[in-house]
């Protein structure tokens, strides 16, 4: 009967991810918090507030969901987690016919314990400043697998209907990661969940402390290990139960066909096993690795003294350093743009700053009135921007600056080539606007006189939007492009001496 | 016991969904942008409207309050319709209500787009010997009448007995308060 | 011996086996003079078939004339109602309600009916292209197009279709202008210009051989434009003519080029049934995009005419510019689309 009680909870989950998924497009977004499962993952509470020295006020969701850990065990991996229902089905769907060889593929092995040591090795990187959890986080992976790869595709082949046309670069890189880890699950079932899931090894140690466990009784227990044969967590519960690696997802309870296997309330300790298999001193080596990583990432350059031009934020990213300590990269500010302007990163922002989000002019630019990365980031990497001061009011108050338009006039069609154009005049969306134009005749190349219009940009007003870069009509590297100087965000990119600052 | 875990289980995440989803359905504020001078038909349809909500001194609205364009400006006051086109009006909200004791009041209200307009519109109506009334140089008390001016509206009160000629200047106070 | 073993020496081979040739026995039914006929037959038919069908697919897929399949494309109607003696021929109408004013200047104009008949499928355009609020006056007024919607659903259309190609991005564009939401309470179906919704027409223009065009221009029996007023940096102006960039899609800010002929090519390749120019709220500076409302100024006008260049001359004045001083106005008079002597014209003025 439970079963089917947890059966139902999967696909209600899974549904309900998929809801918030679809939802987050800049038409149906509403109020939707679409990054609700985010919000109740400890582990990006841990890591944010370690690195950060902050927490998001939105992420203390996560606490009930520590409380319930505490107290019934990792039944999230079984009853909620997206990434853990997709590779449930899939495993499953790559189980072995015969029994014995299941009870095989679900025997505990000493790969296992790594997920433990990826755990130790966010957490280092986190408590040194830097957070990469959402590389290997389960929901964060699913969001990013469906934004970037599953449903640009899906889209395209539908002629754009649900979002326009998207690209992401590299997207490619994405669907590699997300199709392996989803293809390790023939190799035997829950293969990412049992050797690489951080958060499964966090809610693993917390399950130490769980006050419900499966437990056997062994005046029932015949040996004959068919218990074993569907268990999600290779727990071993045709031996002792592994309450760090049991996903409380009651197959075995079924599966002892002599009722010998319960879901119970404080049984005694000696039925269940409670240590890690990872020892003190790996614990340690594996946390230590994890510290020292970002020291060694920021040596190289690319950062910081010479930022990449091409390292575009979105508009209310914070500053650099902070950005980094709060960026789970779940690309969930991609999936919202509506121009599909901001782009995983490969190189732009360092080792660091891999997937992180950068506006690429050229792929879709900053709608001037739009905040809606903002809206839907769930640490507050990016704040949520009121529309009145992302936009400013010059010259009083100046907007959020992403950047700067500088014009190459080599590839400008006015300034290359003397033919008439002003595209980037016209689309210039502030008030007054940046780009302005200067009247001036030149003599053309067969002697006579030409009337033009030269662009020119004023650096007080553009506020690097990119809508200029994105509609200039040299198709491929455009003749006005944006680089990220003068950001608002980071005081020692201003170019002019208004900011008051050197 | 185990069916009582079993349906509080069962009850969970459709509640928890459920609220989110609802929670969510509720647009965020989109950002306020500034009021232009002179505010669009269905705003103002809605700002005339909202003139006659929660009347005092226990008077109540009879029925719907009613609008009229133009068109519809001749069928209620016939002849007298010209001289509000020729001054830009734009819509009128016309009212019936009744007091605590049963005494009917008549209220209209005119839009007349701007303060211009609204002051252009008494100053045609009102006699040369009608006087202010006290404290309130906009608004001139008559036998069975209060009529007054404010922003851009013109409203004019009509009483039928003693009673309700006593309520006027209260019901006509409260909708000044709210003319912006 | 079974089937699949080859006879060997001594062995009794059965007949079945002896007419296989050591294949493996399947289909057909067996022994018997008829029954060599008839796989033979089968045979000999299925490989015709295959033969036929291929050498077919070859010959229809083949290229023609060098360039690949060749096709006809569709070409742009004339959407243009017969001339009335003694019609109005402009109708100017002020007040403060956007709504009245149209419905004053259409009426004047002769009514709807006069425009759109019964059955008929309507394309209204106003101008989307911009994502900004109806106060910044960037795209037209969000009241005058439900109003115009309502007309033409009184006048009997079968289908209403109100669409635009934004500049910005579509589905914010159409939210944020308020005109998404008012066309389609008003009854319109209102098309957003997904790729799906493009057709390649031969526009036969001087610049523009072909060109990629929303389908409800191609459809419709009657267009009804409804631009709105605003200065331009590049064309000085962007009013009724202008306003045809809409229908376009593909690398239209090539244009630009030669904007003012462009313009009028645009406004040569589709001939309107009616331009309804909303002047509620007129951008004086900083167009196309605008913003502040420092910009805007309040005119509460509504001009009609079937006359584009007289009417881009009427709002020309409306924004302070001279007519003759806007290059695609000259070149439209050139190209017999109107006159800018809009006093000229058979025209009232209704309102205060």
């Amino acid at each position: 009967m439970f079963l089917w009680l947890r059966r139902c909870y999967q696909a209600v989950f899974l549904l309900f991810f998929l809801f918030l998924v679809f939802a987050s497009t800049s038409q149906f977004i509403r109020g939707y918090d679409v990054q609700w499962f985010l919000e109740i993952d400890p582990l990006v509470t841990l890591t944010t507030a370690l690195s950060s020295h902050v927490l998001h006020h939105t992420l203390l969701w996560s606490l009930p969901l520590i409380v319930l850990t505490l107290v019934f065990g990792r039944f999230f991996c079984s009853w909620m987690c997206p990434m853990g229902v997709l590779h449930h089905v899939l495993g499953h769907l790559g189980r072995k016919r015969k029994v014995l060889q299941r009870v095989e593929q679900n025997a505990p092995r000493s790969s296992h314990k790594i997920k433990y040591a990826v755990l130790a090795v966010m957490l280092g990187l986190a408590a040194a400043g830097s957070v990469q959890i959402g590389l290997l986080d389960p929901i964060a992976s699913t969001w990013r697998g469906l934004s970037v790869s599953v449903l640009p595709a899906a889209s395209n082949t539908a002629y754009g209907l649900y979002q326009g046309e998207r690209h992401f670069q590299w997207g490619t890189l994405v669907t590699i990661v997300f199709f392996g880890a989803l293809a390790l699950n023939f190799v035997y079932p829950r293969f990412y969940c049992r050797v690489l899931c951080p958060l499964g090894a966090f809610l693993g140690l917390l399950s130490k402390f769980s006050l419900f466990r499966i437990s056997k009784d062994p005046s029932k227990c015949n040996e004959c290990d068919v218990c074993g044969a569907d268990c999600q967590g290779a727990a071993d519960p045709q031996g002792t139960v592994r309450v760090t690696e049991c996903m409380v997802c009651l197959n075995c309870t079924k599966g002892c066909k002599r009722g010998g296997l319960a879901y119970r309330f404080l049984p005694a300790l000696k039925l269940s096993k409670v240590e890690t298999d990872l020892s003190r001193r790996k614990w340690l080596t594996a946390g230590m690795a994890g510290v020292a990583a970002v020291p060694l990432m920021r040596a190289s350059d690319g950062v910081d003294p010479r930022p990449n031009p091409a390292r575009i934020r979105p508009p209310g990213a914070l500053d650099e350093p902070d950005f980094l300590a709060k960026c789970l990269k779940c690309d969930a500010c991609m999936k919202v743009c509506p121009t599909g302007g901001l782009q995983p990163a490969l190189h732009e922002a360092g080792l660091e700053g891999f997937w992180s989000p950068i506006l690429i002019p050229r792929i879709g630019y900053c709608e001037h009135s739009c905040t809606l990365c903002g809206q839907v980031c769930p640490t507050g990497a990016i704040t949520h921007l009121k529309v009145a001061d992302k936009v400013g009011e010059m010259p009083a108050k100046p907007p959020v600056r992403l950047g700067s338009a500088f014009f190459d006039k080599g590839r400008c069609l006015p300034w290359g080539y003397n033919t008439e154009c002003i595209v980037c005049e016209e689309v210039c969306p502030t008030s007054p606007k940046a780009i302005y134009f200067k009247v001036e005749t030149i003599t053309a190349r067969d002697g006579t006189q030409k009337t033009l219009k030269f662009p020119y940009v004023d650096l007080d007003h553009c506020t690097g939007c990119g809508t200029c870069e994105n509609r200039c009509p040299v198709v491929d590297r455009a003749g006005v492009r944006v680089s990220a100087a003068n950001e608002s965000r980071t005081p020692k990119s201003s170019m002019s001496l208004t900011g008051g600052r050197i | 016991m185990r069916i009582l875990l079993f349906a509080v289980l069962a009850v969970i995440p459709p509640s928890l969904i459920g609220t989110l989803v609802w929670q969510g359905r509720k647009t965020p504020p989109t950002e306020h942008a500034p009021a232009a001078a002179r505010p669009s038909g269905q705003e103002a349809d809605a700002t005339l409207r909202a003139l006659f909500e929660a009347p005092p001194a226990g008077v109540k609205l009879k029925e719907k309050v009613a609008l009229y364009d133009e068109k519809g400006l001749f069928d209620y006051i016939d002849g007298a319709a010209p001289i509000f086109i020729d001054r830009h009006f734009r819509k009128l909200a016309a009212s019936e209500m009744a007091t605590p004791e049963g005494s009917d009041l008549v209220c209209d209200v005119y839009d007349m787009a701007t303060p211009e307009n609204a002051q252009a519109i008494f100053d045609k109506e009102k006699s040369t010997t009608a006087k202010f009334v006290d404290g309130w140089p906009e608004a001139i008390a008559g036998p069975m009448s209060f009529v007054f001016h404010h922003t851009r509206y013109y409203a004019k009160l009509t009483a039928f007995d003693a009673k309700a000629e006593a309520a006027l200047p209260v019901v006509a106070r409260s909708l000044k308060e709210k003319m912006r | 011996m079974t089937d699949r073993d080859p006879p060997r020496p001594g062995d009794v081979v059965p007949e079945s086996r002896l007419r296989e040739g050591g294949k493996n026995a399947s289909g057909g039914d067996g022994a018997g003079a008829d029954g060599i006929d008839r796989r033979a037959l089968f045979r000999v038919g299925l490989t015709a078939a295959v033969a036929a069908g291929s050498v077919a697919l070859g010959l229809g897929l083949r290229a023609r004339d060098g360039h690949g399949r060749g096709k006809t494309l569709p070409k742009l109607k004339d959407h243009r109602v017969d001339k009335v003696q003694g019609a109005l021929e402009m109708a100017i109408v002020r007040g403060p309600d956007p709504a009245a004013n149209v419905r004053r200047a259409v009426e004047a104009m002769g009514g709807m009916g006069r425009f759109v008949k019964r059955g008929e499928r309507v394309v209204i355009k106003p101008n989307i292209g911009w994502n900004r609020l109806p106060e910044q006056a960037a795209n037209t007024n969000p009241e005058v197009v439900a109003e115009v919607v309502k007309l033409v659903a009184a006048a009997g259309a079968s289908k209403i279709w109100v669409t635009d190609v934004s500049v910005n991005t579509p589905e914010q564009c159409f939210a944020r202008s308020g005109i998404e939401k008012a066309a389609k309470a008003a009854g319109a179906i209102v098309v957003r210009p997904d790729a799906p919704a493009f057709r390649e027409v031969d526009v036969a223009g001087k610049l523009l051989r072909t060109a990629d065009i929303l389908f409800p221009f191609v459809e419709a029996d009657r267009v009804i434009n409804i631009p709105v007023v605003k200065q331009h940096g590049l064309s000085g102006a962007t009013m009724a003519m202008k306003n045809w960039y809409g229908m376009l899609g593909g690398q239209r800010v090539k244009l630009h080029q030669n904007i003012h002929l462009s313009i009028v090519d645009l406004a040569s390749m589709i001939k309107p049934t009616l331009t309804i120019m909303d002047a509620t709220r007129i951008l004086l500076a900083n167009g196309p995009t605008g913003g502040s409302l420092a910009d805007v100024k309040q005119m509460d006008t509504i001009a009609v005419s079937s006359d584009e260049v007289a009417l881009d001359a009427f709002g020309a004045g409306l924004l302070g510019l001279s007519p003759t001083s806007l290059g695609f106005i000259v070149e439209g008079m050139k190209a017999g689309l109107g006159t800018p002597e809009w006093r000229n014209l058979k025209f009232e003025e209704l309102g205060g």
